[in-house]
């Protein structure tokens, strides 16, 4: 891949990469730095991004495996390890959120999710990326791809019922 | 799409198995404002997910900054964007350096004040002298802190080299 393509299919991508660190390392200076990390790392591999299926799937499983190297780094929970049971992690209930803005309040309930479940769903609520991409980013099965994105919406949801009163059949 | 049709994609997208483009037709759904009440809540949900698609780096001219990382064709310069957390190791480390001398030498010439007093007020010649020792004393303190401090400094320097050139 040479410089002219590189600009035109791997930097638009800067912005998603940014928000899938954002979302995975909770701060916005390191996501901002790692995004340059990505960049390096996808220009020295630039010829594996040829032969790519997907180079927003390449892209982001770049960036999670660096999040992975810095928070490990930064002796953070380790994120999405084989041994991270996805039920280990009871998400804080809605009474402890103390905010006005549903847009703050689902921020929060995805933040307080368990790794694979935020991961599944950023991936693809936000960044509707198919399930196929998210299995080779996240190196979970399809199957569980789906379990987990199950999850995280049916908390998002109970907690946004729970709090705001909905009429839910 | 009539609300049977819209029941059956909500119960799959909470199942986790809508395609992308039913989640489209959902998402075109609760765009709108006249919704059935018991799905109230998946319009919150939805409005999430576009507030945060829109959201991204705030760095300006960040494509052009990225390339002339890259374009260095023998080696790639990494810019900075935010100051490295050694620079504030660097300033806790200058302090504590500081911090430990002054405490070493108050220790060492802890006596008491009323003893100073009586012994140094009448005698100008003792006075200097005794201030003198302690100048000495704190120079040397102070030499071995900015020891220290080259040490964390070329530390740094080789940090730089390494990880920036």
């Amino acid at each position: 891949m040479d410089r002219k393509t590189f600009i035109k299919k791997v930097l638009p991508h800067k912005n998603a990469i940014f928000r899938f660190a954002n979302r995975m390392l909770a701060n916005r200076e390191e996501a901002e730095d790692l995004v340059q990390e990505v960049f390096i790392k996808l220009w020295v591999r630039k010829k594996l991004l040829d032969k790519t299926e997907s180079i927003a799937a390449f892209a982001m499983a770049a960036t999670k495996n660096l999040c992975i190297d810095m928070l490990r780094k930064q002796k953070r929970l380790p994120v999405f390890s084989e041994t991270t049971d996805i039920e280990s992690r009871q998400p804080t209930p809605s009474h402890k959120f103390e905010l006005n803005n549903t847009s703050e309040l689902i921020g929060q309930i995805i933040k307080s999710l368990p790794d694979k479940q935020k991961m599944v769903m950023h991936l693809r609520d936000i960044e509707g990326l198919s399930y196929h991409e998210i299995e080779t980013i996240s190196g979970l099965t399809i199957n569980a791809v789906k379990v987990n994105l199950s999850r995280a919406r049916r908390k998002v949801r109970d907690i946004l019922i729970e709090r705001y009163d909905y009429e839910h059949k | 799409m009539n609300i049977n049709e819209i029941e059956k994609l909500v119960e799959k997208f909470y199942n986790g198995e809508t395609t992308l483009s039913e989640e489209r037709m959902l998402h075109g759904f609760f765009s709108g404002d006249s919704l059935p009440a018991h799905l109230k809540y998946m319009k919150r949900q939805f409005a999430f997910y576009d507030n945060e698609r829109g959201t991204g780096l705030e760095i300006p001219n960040y494509n052009d900054k990225v390339l002339e990382s890259l374009d260095n064709k023998n080696k790639i310069l990494k810019f900075k964007l935010h100051k490295p957390a050694i620079y504030s190791a660097y300033s806790v480390a200058v302090i504590i350096i500081i911090a430990i001398a002054i405490n070493i030498f108050n220790f060492l010439n802890q006596r008491n004040p009323n003893e100073i007093n009586q012994s140094t007020i009448n005698d100008p010649e003792i006075a200097y002298r005794e201030t003198k020792q302690a100048l000495i004393l704190v120079s040397t303190y102070v030499d071995e802190a900015l020891t220290e401090c080259r040490d964390i400094s070329k530390f740094d320097e080789y940090r730089q080299m390494i990880f920036y050139k």
